[in-house]
Parts: structure tokens; C-alpha cells; sequence
């Protein structure tokens, strides 16, 4: 590993693209990441209608890339498990650019929250695969490590120092204090229990005090649904893609008053099975990343280590 | 110290006047109690009541539809109670009401805020909030974290309950609306500025709509595209919009209990809206909404003394 | 499709005309733009804008052996559908599509298929009959046995009256109750098919219609000894993006728009009920 003071890596940094300091606003309730790279709101096209000459159709042109400085680990991993929907099959070209262009430097986490449990997924706050830059600060300085060729190229021309035995043993010591910090939740065997759980009463035990809201979910760095609507315009009308959950009511019910998910219940069982059942199925990762921001954005606690922690319980027929 | 309300709901399921008592039990995150439901005799030792109990329990009732069902209430959810029984959702024959005493909910993101670090454990001692976390051990006092709503609340102790649980409640008498007089007394170009500042913030995640107890509808305007009443998206009119829409919604159905603020993850200041509204029913109509089950909804009545020098 | 999925060709609205003698049905008729072609199967789909209403998916009820116009029936329902109603012939709108999987016409090759169609989810079994029958002899007995509340409401009649004529394919048409001046068969759809009675020797059987019509003929199917590897269906849920995307049309791990709509019922079983 290299090092470098923060600022000299920062003034760098500085004119390259829109830089977002995630380093010190770890703390905000939404992630940035994910809106970087799936903004609230969202331009598809344009479109004018003309009379007789018919439609006229625009596609927005993009804004140039971001520099996020000091993502966590679990939100930069959050953004190459939004690659398996948005990269695969038929590439979604809006997600694709900004996934492009934007840089991402990952910043190991020194005090993880009282909340976050990514450490049950096989990661944890000093992982340093994820992102385009690996950084851990080690109080002087910070260690840096390209990740990938992008961020190889993001460091180029800085004059970075080599990082010494003792800088390596401080990282290493901030290491163990913050894995040590981190309540691991036991999820082993959860996607293969829950394929047999569908029908299972727990679900309304487990969602009684869910509201349905959309908070988890926007928050959720994973989470990626959205809805597509038009917006009419004298001159030129717009249609956008904006968050949508699948804890709202609406984000299932059909013209002809049919919902499949009705309630709450089968609501809260998508949310659950989508991450821990239906992402392993499709993509052998959790749709999890455990950062616990759903934790902190629920208005009711609905405590999803606690509720995974409950799925365990539950006995199932074989 | 709930044991006396402990007991009392041990004694209403195990002599099975009740299928469920619906209340609050601790939560996994400090200051924060989660909406419970007990229904063995045994799940009432997790009965717990008190400021960091953060929603309106009575949004809860919804659920428990055609259950025989107790619930323990503040002087808010006791007057949410009665609005609900005004408008027909709830029968006064399904529910046992079991009242405790009330000196606020606690304005859990302030403290947050200022503690600053990770808060890992907290305690109330007293009239002080003891926080415990990565920056050592903190007290705060209780009656300057309480939540603006509460401050002006009028009623905090439990309306005609079945059960009382004593104990010590705020004054309603001292309710105090002195930070909307300052907004009231700003210039309408302030005013805008004020409003645009917290609401902009807002992502339509609609955790203050769904933790409503009286945002029941089943399709809300927000969510209909025939005709469309707010357009997708973040304008800021259309946040307004939505925000606007809903408080002429609650005009006289609002029981001003907070909750909406706080479930805000966004941590957007919705108490100045609820809180005009309350006080302005209260000054134009001399109305508090949910003081009795039979009280009409004070926007739809007409006296031919209500105030008229709003109208045009 | 083009390389960005979201964006719809122009497609000019030729012909519109009511389907249905209640009015609640239409049937539209475009051409895409600007030398514009899609090349579909029978049983895909596509997104129809109505700009500045949005958009909506409908299954493709012409076939692709008709040549280049692309023909959907549409129920008068809400935004966009209401929108698609009262648009003029000549005005522009969009298309995008084709979307989904379809129905698995090489499948069908040498066998004998047995089509059961309700209501206005016809549209996608037209395409699907006119496809077979312009390479009849690709294929076996076809039988089609398709139902509506009343005469009046069941599509396509005139080439139903057509088709009913040929010797090469068994059409039977019925409806719900009797009828003035109908003289075929009067009952539900299960009931007829039962009555008929086709042989599942060799077949295979699409099906299509209103859930509850499907609740009662899945079993009819099962008795008459179909396999369900060889009964087909098509699944409809609220969907936006069309490609896999949007998240909302998933059935477990499958979602409608990408990995249906079509899906066999052994398919089917292995999923969860979420739809
Ligand atoms: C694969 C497939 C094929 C279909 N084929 C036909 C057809 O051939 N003819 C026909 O009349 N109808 C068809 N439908 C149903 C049709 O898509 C809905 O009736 C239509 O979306 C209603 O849109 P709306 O804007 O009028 O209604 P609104 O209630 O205003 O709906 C708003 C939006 O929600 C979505 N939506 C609502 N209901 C549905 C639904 N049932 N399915 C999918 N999206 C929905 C659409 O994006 C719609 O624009 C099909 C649906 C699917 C999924
Ligand atoms: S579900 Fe919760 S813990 Fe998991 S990634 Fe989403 S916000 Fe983080
Ligand atoms: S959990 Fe729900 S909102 Fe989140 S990605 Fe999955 S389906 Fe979408
Ligand atoms: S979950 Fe917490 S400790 Fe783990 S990577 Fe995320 S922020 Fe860091
Ligand atoms: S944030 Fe909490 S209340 Fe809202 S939908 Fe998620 S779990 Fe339910
Ligand atoms: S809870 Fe807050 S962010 Fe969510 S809709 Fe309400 S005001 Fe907006
Ligand atoms: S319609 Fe978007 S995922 Fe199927």
C-alpha cells in the first residue's frame, strides 16, 4: 500500500469531476452512492409532439462523472450488486454511464455504527475490493490502493510515499478495533430456508409493526425500484424514472383493483425474500450489504437483523 | 416501574377479556421503543410506556380490526381514538383503553444530533435522558429534548380511559405555541424561505403519511394519475403540493401527536404545519379535535359563529 | 429492440376501430416510422406510449406472418388505455417491444395444440392461430376453444366466423349464457372444455383468460391428462419497465416482463403464488 496526506490527495482530486465527500457525512440518512448512480429522479427522454410531423424524441445527455471520496465498503459493494440488475441482459444505458464515469474511493470504516452488520455477509469495514480506490486513514495520513485500472489512473501523477511496517500495523490494529465493534448476524442457510417459507404465517407476526412506507427501501443502497411516469408539458414533455418500493400498495395494484400483494404481509415478505431469497437464487449474493440504514430510517424499528435473527427460529417442514 | 400496567394487562389476557393488548415493548435501537402487540399473559412483561415510545399507537388499530383488543394510549392516542370512533373505523365497544401518564415524546434526532457520535446505550433517570456511546456519557434534559408537538399539546392525559395507570403527566395548561407566533410573525417572502428550507428536504417516502393514524384512505391523492395532483418527481411545488394537500386533509382530524415529524428519516420539521393547524382550530373554531367520540369534524359543521374574516 | 430500451420508435396509428358492442374494447392498428421493423413472436408484448400519459404494456395480437402492421386490442381501463381510446387515426404514438419470451412456437412442431382463450385476452392466442396456420401443416390438429360473456364481447368475430369454417382446424366458440340469436355453445370455457373433451395425447395447450376462468380450467386440463410441461400460459401483473428493471412484476426470482409472460404450468409450480 501507498500513502498520502488526505489534503494533497484532495486538492488532486479537485477539477476532475464533481467530487461528493462521503467522508464526513457518513452519518446522512440517504446514501449517496446509490443516488449517484440511481438518482430519486431521473430523466428518460424528452419528447415534443409536433401536429402532423409526427413526435419528436430526445434522450438527455449526461452530466459528466463524480468523484465519491470516502465511500463505505458495504455502499460500494451495495453498487456492484445494482450491476447484476443494470448490466445484465439488456444494459440500462443511464445506469451504465454514470457507472462509467463515476470514481469511487472507498474509505475503511474506523467506527462502524451500532447498526451495521456487514460483517455477516463475508465482508466487513477494511475490505478493500470493492470501489476503484481503497483508502483507510490512518490518522496522518491515508493508505491508498487502486482497485481497479480506473482508479489506478485517478491516482496518476500524485507522488505517493510507500507505506511503512508501522503505518501497515496501525491499519491493521484500526482493523481488528472495528471488526471487533460489528454484531455479526448468523444468516447460513437463510435463502434455502426461506424457498420453503412463502407461505408461512411468520410473515404477519413479522410485519405487524411495518407500516409500509417507503423509508427502508429509499434509504437501502441496494434497493433500486422505481416507476416510470410523464409529465406533460405545452412544449416539451418529459417521461422520468423516480424511486418507487415495493412497500408501497401501489407499486403492485393492477387497473382492475387486483393486487397480488394486498397487505402488508406480502409486502414485507417480498422485501425480505428479495434480498435473501431471490437475489442468492439469481446471483449466488445476498441483496443485502448489512449497513443498517433501513434500521435507522424505519419510524417503527423494524430491525431487519432482528428479523432475520427470527426466520432462524422458525421451524419448517422439510 | 410499569408494573402497574404490567399487571394490568397480564390480568386482561389471562382472564380473556381482551385477545391482544396493543402497545409499546423496548426496541433494538437506544431511545426508541417499537409498537407492540402482547398476546399471551406472559408477552405483557414487555409492556413499556414512556418518552421514547416515537409513533401514535393508534395507527395500529387498523390492524386489529374485528380483534378484542386493549391499547394502551397517551392523551393523543386516547383523542386519535375518539376521531377514529367519529368516523366510523372503530367500534368504542372493540377496545379497551388502558391510559398512562404522558410528559412527552422525546425529539430522539435532536439528541442524536447533538451527542454527535454512535449512541449505544441510554436510560431515563429522572427528568434527564443518560446516553451512553463513543463519546463518553451524557445527560440531557428530558423537557428540552421533548418534541415540539408535545410542548403545545393540551390534553396529555388519556381522555375517559377504562384504566388509569398514574403518574406523573405534563401541564396542558402551559401549552406553548411561542415558536409558530415567530414563524406567524414572519414576512410571507421569510415564511417561503422557512418552509422551502425543511421541505425540499422531503423524499416522498411518505413514512409521515403511512405512521398517520388518520391518513386511512385507501388511495391517496398523491398516488392518483386520474386525475394527477402531484406529478412524480422532486419540484419542490409538487413537494408542497403534497404536504399542503394532506394538512387541509387534517384540518380538525389532526391530533397534533408528532409522530409524522419523527418518523421523518429526513428529520423535516413537520410540526410547524400540524401545529398551526392546531392552534388555528383552536383560535377560530375554539375546536381540539378528538375531545369526545361524538364530536362532528369541526370542518364539517357550520356555525353561524364561526369566524369570517378569512373568507374573501 | 434498439440500444436503449426506454426510448419508443414513433409509430403511426392507421386504424382504430371498436372491437367489442359495448365499446369498451378497441382494436389499433400501427405501422412504425421511419422504416422501422420489429421482429416478434407470437405472445410478446410491447410498451405503448401515449406521450405525456405514459405508457402501458398490451400482448401483440397480430401475427408476424401478416407482414409489418402491428395490431392490439385494448380494454378501456385507465390513464393510458383511456388515452388510447380517444387517440385519432394519424396521430403518432410510441411503441417498444418487442418484450417478454413468447409462446414456444418451435415446440409446437409436429404436435397437436389445443388453444383455450377468455375474454379479451384473446389477443395474444390470434396471433398465435394466425402464426400456426400460415404454416398449417407444420403442425397437427389444432383446436381452439375460446368464450366470452356474450357474443358480442368476443373478439376478432368475423375471422372467428371464417376460421370456424375450415376443415383443417375445430373452433369452438361459447358463451357464458344463452343468448338471442346465438345458436353455437352456451356455458364457461372449463365447462365446454370438458364437454370437448380434446385428447392431451401429443398436445400441447396454451391458455389464456381472466384468472378465474384459468383457476377452473387448469384442472380440466389435468384431468383430460395434459402434462404440465405441455400447458402454457401467460401471466399478467403491473408492470413499467418491460425489461427486468423497474422490479415490480416479479413472481419470486422470475420477473413477467423478462422471463415471461409465458410460462408453462411446471414452470408455474415451481414459483411462488405472488400473482
Ligand atoms: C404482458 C401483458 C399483456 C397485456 N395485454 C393486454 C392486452 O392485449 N389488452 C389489454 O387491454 N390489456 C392488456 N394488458 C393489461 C394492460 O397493460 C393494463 O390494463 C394497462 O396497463 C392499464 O393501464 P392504464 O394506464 O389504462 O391504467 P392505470 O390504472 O391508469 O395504470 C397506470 C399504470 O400502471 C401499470 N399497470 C396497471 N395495471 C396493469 C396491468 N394489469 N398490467 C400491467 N401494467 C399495469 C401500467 O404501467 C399503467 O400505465 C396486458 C398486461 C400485461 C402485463
Ligand atoms: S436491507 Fe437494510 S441493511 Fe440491508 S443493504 Fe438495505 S439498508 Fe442496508
Ligand atoms: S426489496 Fe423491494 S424495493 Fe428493494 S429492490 Fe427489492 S423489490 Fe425493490
Ligand atoms: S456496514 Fe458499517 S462498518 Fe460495515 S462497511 Fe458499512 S459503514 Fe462500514
Ligand atoms: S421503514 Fe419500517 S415501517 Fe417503513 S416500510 Fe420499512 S420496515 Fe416498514
Ligand atoms: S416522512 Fe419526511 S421525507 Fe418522507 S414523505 Fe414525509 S416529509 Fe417527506
Ligand atoms: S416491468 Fe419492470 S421489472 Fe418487469
Amino acid at each position: 500500500m501507498k500513502k498520502i496526506e488526505k489534503e494533497k490527495l484532495l486538492k488532486h482530486l479537485e477539477g476532475k469531476g464533481d467530487l461528493v465527500r462521503l467522508d464526513e457525512a457518513r452519518q446522512d440518512p440517504l446514501s449517496a452512492t446509490k443516488s449517484s448512480h440511481l438518482p430519486r429522479e431521473e430523466l428518460l427522454l424528452l419528447f415534443r409532439l409536433n401536429g402532423d410531423k409526427g413526435v419528436e424524441i430526445r434522450v438527455p445527455e449526461g452530466k459528466g462523472g463524480k468523484i465519491l471520496f470516502g465511500v463505505p465498503p458495504c455502499e460500494a459493494r451495495a453498487v456492484d450488486l445494482l450491476d447484476l440488475t443494470f448490466l445484465k441482459d439488456r444494459i440500462d444505458p443511464y445506469y451504465e454511464r454514470k457507472r462509467r464515469e463515476n470514481v469511487l474511493f472507498v474509505l475503511a470504516c474506523n467506527k462502524p455504527r451500532s447498526t451495521c452488520f456487514c460483517t455477516s455477509f463475508g465482508y466487513g469495514p477494511f475490505s478493500g475490493k470493492y470501489g476503484d480506490v481503497f483508502m483507510v486513514d490512518i490518522g496522518d495520513n491515508l493508505l491508498v490502493d487502486p482497485v481497479t485500472e480506473k482508479g489506478s489512473k485517478a491516482l496518476e501523477g500524485l507522488e505517493l510515499e510507500e507505506a511503512t511496517p508501522s503505518d501497515l500495523e496501525k491499519m491493521e490494529s484500526l482493523k481488528r478495533s472495528a471488526e471487533g465493534a460489528i454484531t455479526t448476524v448468523n444468516i447460513e442457510g437463510i435463502s434455502e430456508k426461506l424457498k420453503k417459507m412463502f407461505l408461512d404465517e411468520i410473515w404477519a407476526d413479522l410485519a405487524f409493526k411495518c407500516v409500509n412506507c417507503g423509508a427502508c427501501t429509499y434509504v437501502c443502497p441496494t434497493c433500486y425500484c422505481f416507476d416510470i411516469q410523464d409529465v406533460e408539458r405545452t412544449n416539451w414533455g418529459y417521461r422520468e424514472r423516480v424511486w418507487d418500493s415495493c412497500m408501497f400498495p401501489i407499486y403492485s395494484l393492477e387497473t382492475s383493483g387486483h393486487n397480488p400483494r394486498p397487505t402488508g404481509v406480502e409486502r414485507m415478505r417480498n422485501r425480505i425474500m428479495h434480498k435473501f431469497s431471490y437475489y442468492p437464487e439469481l446471483y449466488g449474493e445476498y441483496g443485502c450489504v448489512g449497513c443498517g440504514r433501513c434500521i435507522r430510517a424505519c419510524p417503527v424499528n423494524f430491525d431487519i437483523r432482528e428479523a432475520l435473527e427470527t426466520l432462524k427460529e422458525v421451524e419448517v417442514a422439510a | 416501574m410499569f408494573e402497574k400496567l404490567r399487571e394490568t394487562a397480564r390480568e386482561l389476557l389471562s382472564k380473556g377479556e381482551v385477545e391482544c393488548v396493543l402497545g409499546f415493548a423496548e426496541g433494538t435501537l437506544p431511545m426508541f421503543y417499537t409498537p407492540y402487540l402482547a398476546r399471551k399473559p406472559e408477552e405483557a412483561e414487555k409492556l413499556v410506556y414512556g418518552p421514547f415510545a416515537a409513533p401514535n399507537i393508534a395507527t395500529y388499530l387498523r390492524k386489529l380490526k374485528g380483534k378484542k383488543a386493549a391499547v394502551i394510549v397517551r392523551g393523543c392516542e386516547s383523542r386519535t381514538i375518539n376521531l377514529l370512533i367519529s368516523e366510523k373505523q372503530l367500534n368504542r365497544d372493540d377496545v379497551k383503553i388502558i391510559g398512562v401518564p404522558c410528559v412527552g415524546a422525546l425529539d430522539r434526532k435532536r439528541i442524536l444530533k447533538d451527542y454527535g457520535g454512535e449512541i449505544r446505550e441510554a436510560r431515563i433517570e429522572g427528568e434527564k435522558v443518560i446516553v451512553k456511546g463513543d463519546n463518553g456519557e451524557k445527560a440531557y434534559v428530558l423537557e428540552e429534548y421533548i418534541s415540539p408537538s408535545c410542548r403545545s399539546c393540551l390534553y396529555p392525559e388519556a381522555i375517559d380511559p377504562d384504566i388509569k395507570i398514574e403518574g406523573p403527566s405534563r401541564d396542558g395548561e402551559k401549552a406553548d405555541f411561542s415558536d409558530i407566533e415567530r414563524i406567524e410573525k414572519m414576512s410571507p417572502a421569510e415564511k417561503w424561505e422557512f418552509f422551502e428550507k425543511e421541505l425540499s428536504k422531503c423524499i416522498r417516502c411518505y413514512a409521515c403519511r403511512e405512521i398517520c393514524p388518520m391518513c386511512y384512505c385507501d388511495s391517496c391523492f398523491v398516488d392518483s394519475n386520474r386525475p394527477v395532483w402531484v406529478e412524480p418527481g422532486f419540484d419542490y411545488s409538487d413537494i408542497l403540493s403534497f404536504h399542503l394537500i394532506k394538512m387541509y386533509h387534517m384540518a380538525g382530524r389532526c391530533v397534533d401527536c408528532g409522530a409524522c415529524e419523527r418518523a421523518c428519516p429526513l428529520g423535516i420539521r413537520l410540526s410547524f404545519l400540524t401545529r398551526k393547524l392546531t392552534k388555528d382550530m383552536k383560535e377560530a373554531y375554539n375546536f381540539v379535535s378528538g375531545l369526545s367520540p361524538e364530536e362532528k369534524p369541526a370542518l364539517g359543521v357550520f356555525s353561524p359563529d364561526d369566524r369570517e374574516d378569512f373568507i374573501l | 429492440m434498439r440500444g436503449n430500451p426506454y426510448i419508443p420508435y414513433p409509430a403511426l396509428l392507421k386504424r382504430s376501430y371498436f372491437e367489442s358492442d359495448d365499446f369498451s374494447l378497441k382494436t389499433f392498428e400501427f405501422e412504425l416510422l421511419d422504416g422501422n421493423r420489429i421482429d416478434y413472436i407470437p405472445g410478446q408484448f410491447c410498451e405503448i406510449s401515449v406521450f405525456g400519459k405514459g405508457e402501458a404494456p398490451f400482448g401483440i395480437a397480430s401475427s408476424p406472418t401478416e407482414g409489418h402492421i402491428l395490431k392490439f386490442t385494448v380494454n378501456k381501463a385507465g390513464l393510458v388505455t383511456t388515452a388510447l381510446h380517444e387517440a385519432e387515426e394519424g396521430s403518432i404514438l410510441g411503441i417498444r417491444g418487442p418484450l417478454g419470451n413468447g409462446y414456444p412456437v418451435e415446440k409446437f412442431r409436429g404436435k397437436n395444440v389445443l388453444i383455450v382463450g377468455g375474454g379479451f385476452a384473446f389477443t395474444t392466442l390470434r396471433s398465435l392461430l394466425v402464426y400456426l396456420l400460415n404454416s398449417r401443416s407444420d403442425y397437427e390438429e389444432i383446436t381452439v376453444i375460446y368464450g366470452a360473456r356474450t357474443p358480442g364481447l368476443l373478439l376478432y368475430r368475423e375471422e372467428l366466423f371464417e376460421w370456424e369454417k375450415r376443415d383443417d382446424l375445430k373452433v369452438i366458440l361459447t358463451v357464458d349464457r344463452e343468448f338471442p340469436g346465438w345458436e353455437k355453445q352456451v356455458g364457461f370455457v372449463p365447462q365446454v372444455l370438458e364437454r370437448t373433451a380434446p385428447s392431451s395425447k401429443d398436445c400441447y395447450a396454451v391458455v389464456c383468460g381472466p384468472p378465474i376462468m384459468i383457476k377452473f380450467t387448469l384442472p380440466v386440463l389435468e384431468k383430460l391428462g395434459f402434462k404440465p410441461e405441455m400447458v402454457y400460459t401467460s401471466l399478467e401483473k403491473r408492470m413499467k419497465c418491460g425489461i427486468g428493471k423497474c422490479g415490480r412484476c416479479n413472481i419470486g426470482p422470475k420477473y413477467i416482463c423478462k422471463d415471461g409472460p409465458v410460462f408453462s404450468l411446471a414452470q408455474l409450480a415451481e414459483l411462488p403464488e405472488d400473482y
